[in-house]
């Protein structure tokens, strides 16, 4: 009895922070909004109307956030079910998002900082486009061929990193924002190649994915939630086997809390460092493939859209721990899908659900001052971000 | 008695450099000059504007000109090797070795065409600016021992801040002097968050972009577009003309007809080395990025200098954000700063954490940087996006230490807490 | 001067805790210009807490402190340096990056107001140090291209820059030949003429009774013994540190005369570092290599064990030769190794117990398919720490939660667990406190009685001499002598070392 009371507590005490934390960041973010009306500044003199101006204009956006994530009453008029539509695209963006995230994720608990998920994801992207559209295959072996490829380029663009960073002691952090800009230039380039160029058009868009290829939708056409998501969870859950249950995740985690300890106990630095690496590589790759062969169906230009850099706030909401990670990619999907709406709906713009982000995870950060504010003692707080140095 | 054949670093470092560069030198006659299949005239203008006219233009053959610059950049390279051999700096030998190559590159690249070379180096240094601002803030942080990845919401507030205040106001002052508030804000959370929470500031550094690049765009949605007329429709700076410096033959309009940003960040970047080398504050600078706890032994109050340091980096890179708004288009745009910041990261990490270095790595960026533009409109056989890559590769190549390896400065990154738990 | 040569600092009734835990309990201690002092004591006897209260790193809980005619209830590092004390610790605390002179000016720069360095007189400033300490380096190399020894000499040359009164200076021995210990000490003699009060710091009681003047011993935080130098004989220094009578019998086991080797070693060489060490060693012998900090054996140790990079040579264990440079086929043979600290290199602080003492060869808990076994995890974790007598109630505790001696015989546990045939203990018992020592060495003779053979590298000679049959001398990089179980003598030793 006591130990589940125990686990109780544990979890509570884990959550209190981010939940915390979030709560923090949307009040932030509504304050805001509210502010960033120019017609409430005339109602200075009335602080009443001042006020409720102010709290519905924020509370306007937040609630067509909500509807644009989980369920719209407009869209029911048809048929009840397609009310859930949102929630839909609220599974779409998180399938991505938790693949990014579990990258960096994983990168995180071998003690490596993972900048470079959007470069990943880009080649993961490029590589089941290119087996997408390039070869004719049967249903189901034609989208795991896709996977695989998406796999195999982003897992060697990751484990570059990786192994640089083990044989030379380069920074993987320096190392993988220039890889990023790499990626989008290569990606450019490949784009303007004849073999990338989609027939009878000149912008950067690359042939369709064939069907087969394709993720299967799940409820129909109606929705655009596809099997990319289920891929998600099921990677999650065995990332979540791989740290915890193997003693490969073992020698991660090892590495990961101390590198000359690990040494040491006779482990191969070099060789878990890259090997994580392209594991990482392979997951964010993972991303651009359900990304590409689960919604968009093409490669363009812009296909990795901020995936890549969502996932690193993703991870730190998520405390580096897969489950975590689970549900604040859904979280963050949610805000994004529901940014959508907001921004026709009402007049703002989603770029409010960066703000949130980056809020989020600088109270999480920030321990000391969320305790602070809400008179705290019992709030565990994580050493996931402790910092290091350029050198380390 | 036979030599000893233990080099000092500095040694090695020549060494490695005055063979790479030999390298290089034979690698461009072969491919820009053996393997060159047509050879057709290369022009060269000079000519900017009104300036004393000394040259106006030079044509010469390609292959000629591939081949006479490489065999130029192996004498520079085999002078480079004799001055390591004697124990001499060897800067100056790389420095014309490197522009030999460039100008094989060019008569290579440009094969049967026109080169505006005075305008090719007008817009490198235009191109450049942003990248020393922000460079320089990297410096002024990093050298301190903290790490500095905001650089580029640095920069994207000072824009912003400037743009509109320009355009509220309708004068450009106004935009100048408040674009470094808004940069130091930005350094404000930097300077809590690293140093009162003891936070990584890489990951710091991140948030505070995503931060930047929301708030920016939040705001340009909302206010900068709907009410565009009032909010982002600043004046912009007109260049001043130095009298005299500016009618020097080729370098003249370069440098000494610009706007008001430009001279000043040739003051800034001047102060910054000066005080960095010259001064107490200098010294303080560099044992606290270097060593903390020595520093603190001596009486330096640590945390003080980092926390004041990080906020003068804000002011220097929201000054530089400026540019971009009150020094080039006037209106504000979307993410306007692209990527910037993280090319003066890339260029004070090439220029290993010196502001000259940084400064040098910068204008070679940009020098690219607007090479690629100038080349993309003239055709060339090289795709553009590969030349858009470069500054990211040389930095990779720079910090994996294919040619010598760049380290930072030792406490770079690492918080400080007196008597802490270590 | 004169004044100078009569002043007297120190401290007065020092408290001070950390958490409850008394570092130093009621010290007092003084030191006249001109003096050479000596602290002396073992780990955690509080030596460096008072080193840190001096120089202003830590504020003493009550107490006084007393440099020349003011005295303070506290210093801060600032107050410290304005009333000329100065500490030179083990790192030295030099900006590697600095030049030679730049790192000699600093502080003066930093105490007067002028805001503007000038070349001239950076170098000025240096000369004039390095001069006064009668010590000639080139001023304008980097510090990070210098020798430990001289690295030593511009501490020192910073300190007197400072119009130092009182120089601390910790264990600043440890790295240095003998030569340079000599050179050392000159300057210390020139400083002492300047009516400088030195303190130094260290255990190494040779050292101590040829420069110091006065001493004063230190255990458990309080002054167990002072008094004049001369007074003090070798065994009562040690006595008075350990609080134990040190007549430290030997416990090594007996030998069986046998002629099989568990290893051995041929002309392992890695220039400049180490160069044609040959030895081998039998089946539950104990061997012993010590040398000074510097002279390659904490590479060697590493070198066998591949961590360390081996140009030429062989390694062969059991007959056959390993494949160097990795240390997994090390591990694979059979060879363990304890590294020499443990906090950095040893242990994963901030992981539970048990996760420590299963971390090498993890892959022995591994069930189809790769995945941990975890009740075999527990069950080992369960015996290690009862066989080991590690003091905890849950092995799922963070390993930071234990004390030094139960954190080294985590790390001891998790090697043994290997069951090696050959363990190489890199400074087995530094920082452990004397009780834990024991225990540790004891944990040593019952496992080579077992059969499993020890390299155990040291620089604590009584130690070697308790615990080993053979001893080898490494200096530069080279075996200088082998001290076979007969002759085996604290002084001989020492000698041989230095």
């Amino acid at each position: 009895m006591s130990s589940i009371k125990n686990k109780v507590s544990e979890t509570m005490r884990a959550i209190t922070l981010p939940l915390l934390a979030f709560f923090l960041a949307i009040l932030s973010g509504g304050l805001l909004i509210a502010f960033s009306n120019p017609e409430i500044y005339s109602l200075w003199k009335s602080p009443l109307k001042f006020l409720s101006t102010g709290f519905a204009s924020a509370g306007d956006a937040y609630l067509a956030l909500i509807q644009g994530s989980i369920f719209d009453q407009n869209l029911t008029s048809k048929n009840f079910l397609l009310g859930f539509y949102p929630l839909s695209e609220t599974f779409v963006i998180a399938a991505p998002l938790i693949l990014t995230g579990l990258s960096v994720t994983l990168a995180f608990r071998a003690g490596l900082f993972n900048i470079g998920a959007q470069g990943q994801f880009i080649f993961g992207a490029i590589g089941a486009s290119y087996v997408g559209f390039h070869y004719n295959l049967p249903p189901v072996i034609h989208a795991v061929a896709a996977l695989l490829g998406a796999m195999l380029c982003a897992g060697l663009w990751g484990g570059l990193v990786g192994f640089l960073k083990a044989r030379t002691g380069a920074h993987e952090v320096i190392v993988t924002i220039m890889l990023n800009y790499i990626s989008i230039y290569f990606l450019l380039w490949l784009l303007s190649t004849q073999t990338f160029l989609r027939k009878g058009r000149q912008d950067p868009i690359a042939p369709p994915v064939q069907e087969n290829a394709q993720l299967p939708k799940l409820f129909g056409i109606d929705y655009r939630i596809n099997l990319g998501i289920f891929i998600a969870l099921g990677v999650a859950y065995l990332i979540h086997i791989l740290l915890t249950r193997t003693t490969v995740g073992f020698q991660f985690r090892s590495v990961g809390a101390n590198t000359l300890a690990a040494k040491t106990a006779g482990m191969s630095v070099p060789f878990v460092m890259t090997s994580v690496m392209v594991i990482c590589g392979a997951l964010a790759g993972l991303g651009g493939a359900v990304q590409v062969l689960g919604s968009e169906y093409a490669l363009t230009a812009g296909v990795a859209g901020s995936f890549g850099f969502d996932a690193i706030t993703v991870a730190l909401l998520g405390r580096a721990k897969p489950l975590g990670t689970v549900l604040a990619a859904l979280l963050f999907g949610a805000l994004r899908a529901g940014g959508l709406t907001m921004q026709a709906n009402t007049t703002t713009p989603i770029d409010i659900v960066l703000v949130i982000q980056a809020l989020v995870v600088l109270f999480i950060a920030a321990p000391t001052m969320v305790r602070a504010i809400f008179r705290l003692k019992n709030v565990k707080s994580g050493t996931d971000m402790a910092a290091k140095g350029w050198n380390g | 008695m036979s030599k000893v054949s233990t080099l000092t670093p500095v040694q090695k470092r020549r060494r490695r450099g005055a063979f790479t560069l030999l390298i290089l030198s034979i690698g461009s006659l072969v491919g820009f000059g053996i393997l060159q299949k047509n050879t057709a005239p290369v022009t060269y203008r000079f000519v900017l504007e009104k300036e004393w006219i000394a040259i106006n233009e030079w044509t010469l053959d390609s292959r000629t000109g591939s081949y006479g610059f490489s065999i130029a950049a192996i004498l520079f390279s085999l002078w480079a090797i004799i001055s390591f051999r004697r124990n001499k700096k060897i800067q100056l030998q790389s420095a014309l070795g490197g522009f030999s190559i460039l100008m094989a590159f060019l008569c290579w690249a440009a094969s049967g065409k026109m080169i505006p070379f005075t305008g090719l180096l007008q817009g490198a240094l235009l191109l450049s600016v942003p990248l020393i601002f922000g460079a320089m803030a990297g410096v002024l942080c990093e050298r301190s021992g903290v790490i500095n990845i905001a650089i580029e919401g640095q920069l994207l507030a000072g824009a912003f801040a400037a743009g509109v205040v320009a355009s509220l106001t309708q004068n450009t002052t106004w935009g100048l002097l408040v674009a470094p508030i808004a940069g130091a804000l930005i350094s404000l959370i930097l300077a809590v968050f690293a140093i009162k929470f003891s936070i990584d500031q890489v990951i710091l550094g991140f948030v505070i972009n995503v931060l930047v690049i929301g708030m920016t765009s939040f705001l340009y949605k909302k206010l900068l577009i709907p009410y565009q007329n009032t909010w982002n429709s600043g004046p912009i700076l007109t260049p001043i003309e130095i009298p005299f410096l500016s009618k020097i033959p080729l370098l003249g309009p370069i440098f000494f007809n610009q706007t008001i940003i430009v001279y000043l960040m040739y003051i800034i970047v001047a102060v910054i080395h000066l005080s960095l080398f010259k001064t107490r504050w200098g010294l303080r600078t560099r044992a606290v990025g270097e060593h903390p706890t020595a520093a603190d032994s001596v009486g330096i109050k640590v945390n003080n200098l980092r926390f004041r340091n990080v906020i003068f980096a804000g002011l220097v890179a929201g000054l530089g954000g400026a540019y971009f708004t009150v020094g080039a288009v006037g209106a504000f745009g979307k993410e306007m700063t692209a990527g910037k910041g993280f090319i003066a990261l890339a260029a004070l990490i090439f220029g290993r954490w010196s502001p000259i270095g940084a400064v040098m790595a910068a204008l070679l960026f940009g020098f690219a940087d607007n090479l690629q533009g100038v080349l993309s409109i003239t055709g060339t056989p090289i795709p553009s996006e590969f030349m858009l890559m470069a500054p990211y590769i040389a930095t990779i190549i720079a910090v994996t230490g294919f040619i010598g390896r760049v380290r930072a400065p030792a406490a770079d990154g690492i918080p400080y807490n007196r008597g802490g738990s270590n | 001067m004169v004044t100078l040569l009569t002043a007297e600092y120190g401290v007065e009734n020092i408290v001070k805790s950390f958490g409850g835990a008394r570092a130093l309990s009621g010290v007092s201690l003084s030191v006249k210009g001109g003096e050479v002092h000596c602290i002396a004591g073992e780990n955690g006897s509080g030596k460096s807490t008072l080193i840190k209260i001096m120089s202003g790193v830590h504020a003493p809980d009550s107490g006084l402190i007393r440099l020349g005619d003011k005295s303070f209830t506290q210093l801060s590092p600032r107050e410290a340096v304005r009333e000329g004390v100065q500490v030179i610790f083990q790192d030295f605390s030099l900006l590697p990056n600095l030049t030679v002179a730049e790192n000699i000016a600093l502080p003066t720069y930093i105490l007067k107001n002028s805001r503007l360095l000038s070349k001239k007189q950076t170098n000025q400033l240096a000369t004039n140090a390095l001069d006064l300490i009668g010590v000639d380096i080139d001023i304008n190399a980097p510090v990070a291209d210098i020798s430990i020894a001289s690295k030593q000499l511009i501490a020192i040359a910073r300190a007197t820059n400072l119009g130092v009164k009182m120089l601390f200076m910790d264990e600043p021995t440890t790295a240095l030949t003998r030569k340079e210990i000599k050179r050392l000490f000159e300057v210390v003699e020139q400083i002492k003429a300047r009516g400088v009060a030195t303190v130094f710091v260290s255990h190494k009681i040779d050292e101590i009774q040829e420069i110091c003047n006065t001493i004063t011993i230190l255990r458990n935080g309080e002054v167990v013994s002072d008094g004049m130098m001369k007074d003090f004989k070798r065994q009562g220094i040690s006595q008075a540190m350990t609080g134990l009578d040190v007549s430290e019998t030997r416990i090594a086991p007996k030998l069986k005369k046998s002629n099989d080797k568990v290893i051995e070693v041929k002309n392992l060489t890695t220039k400049p570092t180490f160069s044609n060490v040959s030895f081998s060693i039998a089946p539950g012998e104990i061997l012993g290599m010590t040398g000074l900090l510097g002279s390659g054996r904490t590479e060697l140790a590493e070198a066998i064990f591949g961590q360390y990079p081996v140009d030429s040579g062989e390694v062969i264990v059991d007959g056959k030769p390993i494949h160097l440079n990795s240390s997994s086929a090390a591990l694979k043979a059979g060879i363990g190794y304890v590294p020499p600290d443990r906090l950095t290199q040893g242990l994963f602080l901030e992981q539970s117990i048990l996760n420590n003492l299963v971390a090498v060869g993890i892959d022995q808990y591994q069930s189809s398919g790769g995945r941990l076994a975890k009740s075999r995890l527990a069950e080992a974790g369960d015996r290690w720490i009862k066989d080991l007598r590690i003091k905890t109630k849950n092995p799922l505790n963070p390993v930071s939660s234990l004390s030094g001696g139960n954190q080294q015989r985590v790390v001891l546990a998790k090697w043994l667990a290997m069951n090696p045939h050959l363990m190489i203990l890199n400074g087995p018992t530094v920082g452990v406190d004397i009780g834990s020592k024991r225990e540790i060495l004891e944990i040593i003779r019952d496992r080579a009685q077992e059969g499993m053979s020890f390299l155990v590298v040291s620089d604590d000679i009584p130690e070697l001499i308790q615990i080993c049959h053979r001893v080898i001398v490494i200096k530069n990089g080279q075996i200088s002598k082998e001290f076979s179980e007969e002759q085996l003598d604290e002084t001989v030793l020492y000698k041989e070392l230095s």
